[in-house]
């Protein structure tokens, strides 16, 4: 059994089909004819191989991995047992989030022992709450891989955008921020600093400011997905006040 | 190679390559969105820009409609692992040609209307794709015998009982009463679909997409999308001919089917391994495709659409999630999309 669950999301120019065997998603089919979403579909096989080695196992187990000149696809196991995550508020995830920090440490850490100087530094792209990170008890599995760069961003490039993310969901969802997610930003912020995840091109000047430049500058990482990020494109009054927010963090 | 060996066998049949490299066997026939005016227009503009930009120019309404891959996503079904032969039954300007061509198959591009296979073939010779041979002939009249691997249907066997030249635009209007007698439309359609059965080869696939009968939507007083009437597609017939005779001034014969239907017609037709899948919001972008079980309708989920603008639109993707996700009334779902082997 198959079923397309989907195409084309946020342009990404990707659709996915999920394949079942006795009603469970037994592998995950991504194929593309565009150009951009075949440049996409490397750029995860690739993300995939890098995260796979880091962790020393086949976290992701990829199946198939073909491209043609006008079409392409990555088939992967579904790896059993992670199931995504139910709200993406920052203050319902607190504990998620440590965990996060503590895998991005895990993943990250020999790269930046190894080489603790890089201004760039391999970036997933997209860890988000909502839906790239899936949980088993304490373990997590980072997936969605098809923006991931090798020299890619400042060293915790990711983790600030997941916070960044997740800030958002809570205001969006009840027009604030709380205390509690703030101070627990203020938290991990420290503790990124403390064990030499957060670069200090964060560290100039606000984090999240220097995130959203970040992003600003390197449009071409997300190509048509850019306009996914919805507190930078978006025109509503809760992006306007959300972004105004950011310059007391 | 392969595609010489199809133009020959093409050429075989009585077609002509022309002057604009379209295989014609001087059958007349119409059916475009466009009117026969616009699609004049738009060719003298494609003459001298590049076919995107001449889409973007003339007709931007259906930029999506001709260039989007998201288009394709029910070719995904099908097995690309060789490269086989391809017919695409009123591919219209190509979209799921290019899909098919894309993958690596050779297409036989078959439509009626002689505008838009020059569309298509401005755009192979644009895009370098030479694996696309455009036929224009009257799809139900092309007969081949077991040489294709992959049969496309996509939005036309709806269409397969209308006789008349078809203008969209013109066609949701009043026309003339047509006082010839015609046969019956689910009789061309199951005639239509044994020519396709008999055109492939012994474990060829076909693929076919059309609306859903009993769509919520109708039920919502959505309209007919081919009689642009209310009510008439899930109506029966009989009530529905008199509808469309008294409003349209024309004989209702644009059927559509429901799930069990048309998996019926198609497996009467020759077919065996009839599989089906329920498409959210419709076959033409979809976003969401599902096994049409009851496993497969559980996959369900909120999706985006862009194209979900008013409120009514709104209201009613509300009313399908609910039926979806919570009764899983997937027999109600918006289209079909049908696989299925010889």
């Amino acid at each position: 059994m198959k079923s397309l669950i989907k195409n084309f999301q946020h342009d990404s120019c990707i659709c996915v089909i999920n394949e079942y065997v006795n009603g469970k998603v037994y592998s995950i089919r991504k194929s593309s004819s565009t150009l951009s979403g075949i440049i996409n579909l490397r750029r995860e096989k690739e993300g995939i191989d890098w995260y796979n080695s880091q962790k020393n196992s086949d976290k992701i187990q990829i199946i198939e991995f073909q491209i043609f000149e006008k079409y392409g696809y990555l088939k992967f196991m579904c790896t059993k047992g992670y199931y995504p995550l139910k709200s993406y508020s920052y203050k319902k995830n607190f504990e998620v989030i440590e965990l996060c920090l503590e895998h991005y440490m895990q993943v990250w850490g020999p790269i930046i022992e190894k080489f603790p100087l890089l201004s760039l530094y391999p970036f997933h792209g997209d860890l988000s709450l909502s839906g790239n990170i899936l949980i088993k008890g304490v373990d997590l599995l980072i997936v969605d891989w098809e923006h991931y760069c090798f020299n890619g961003a400042p060293i915790g490039t990711d983790l600030v955008y997941l916070m960044l993310e997740a800030l958002y969901f809570e205001y969006e969802e009840s027009g604030k921020i709380s205390g509690d997610s703030m101070r627990h930003v203020n938290k991990m912020i420290l503790e990124m600093l403390k064990k030499k995840i957060l670069s200090p091109f964060f560290c100039k000047g606000y984090v999240f400011k220097s995130l959203l430049q970040f992003i600003r500058n390197n449009k071409l990482i997300w190509g048509n997905q850019y306009n996914k990020f919805i507190f930078l494109t978006g025109d509503s009054a809760i992006t306007k006040s959300f972004i105004t927010i950011l310059d007391f963090v | 190679m392969i595609n010489n060996e199809i133009a020959k066998m093409i050429t075989d049949m009585g077609f002509i390559c022309d002057n604009n490299g379209i295989y014609t066997n001087g059958a007349s026939g119409y059916w475009s969105n466009l009117s026969v005016k616009e699609n004049q227009k738009f060719l003298e503009i494609l003459s001298d820009a590049p076919p995107e930009e001449a889409v973007r120019k003339v007709i931007p309404q259906f930029f999506d409609m001709i260039y989007s891959s998201k288009r394709e996503a029910a070719l995904e079904f099908l097995d690309h692992s060789k490269p086989g032969i391809c017919i695409d039954y009123g591919c219209m300007w190509g979209v799921l040609s290019f899909g098919m061509a894309k993958r690596g198959h050779s297409v036989i591009a078959v439509d009626q209307t002689y505008e838009s296979l020059c569309f298509l073939q401005k755009r192979s010779l644009n895009e370098n794709e030479k694996k696309i041979i455009p036929v224009q002939t009257d799809i139900r009249k092309f007969e081949l015998s077991g040489v294709a691997d992959f049969a496309i249907v996509n939005g036309v066997l709806e269409w397969i009982p209308v006789n008349e030249n078809v203008n969209v635009g013109d066609y949701y209007s009043k026309s003339k009463a047509m006082n010839v007698k015609e046969e019956e439309p689910m009789f061309m359609q199951k005639e239509f679909l044994k020519n396709v059965f008999e055109s492939l080869k012994s474990g060829g696939k076909l693929m076919l997409a059309i609306e859903n009968r009993f769509s919520y939507e109708y039920f919502l007083g959505k309209k007919d999308p081919h009689a642009n009437i209310l009510f008439t597609t899930f109506l029966p017939r009989r009530i529905s001919d008199i509808i469309s005779r008294y409003r349209k001034n024309r004989p209702y014969r644009n059927y559509v089917y429901s799930f069990s239907a048309l998996k019926k017609m198609v497996s009467e037709s020759g077919y065996k391994n009839v599989y089906l899948y329920s498409a959210f919001p419709n076959y033409h972008f979809p976003e969401l495709i599902l096994d049409y079980s009851e496993e497969g309708i559980k996959a369900y989920k909120k999706y985006p659409n862009k194209r979900r603008i008013t409120h009514k639109q709104k209201i009613a993707y509300y009313i399908e999630f609910f039926l979806m996700q919570i009764f899983k009334v997937k027999n109600l779902s918006p289209a079909i999309i049908l696989i299925a082997e010889k």
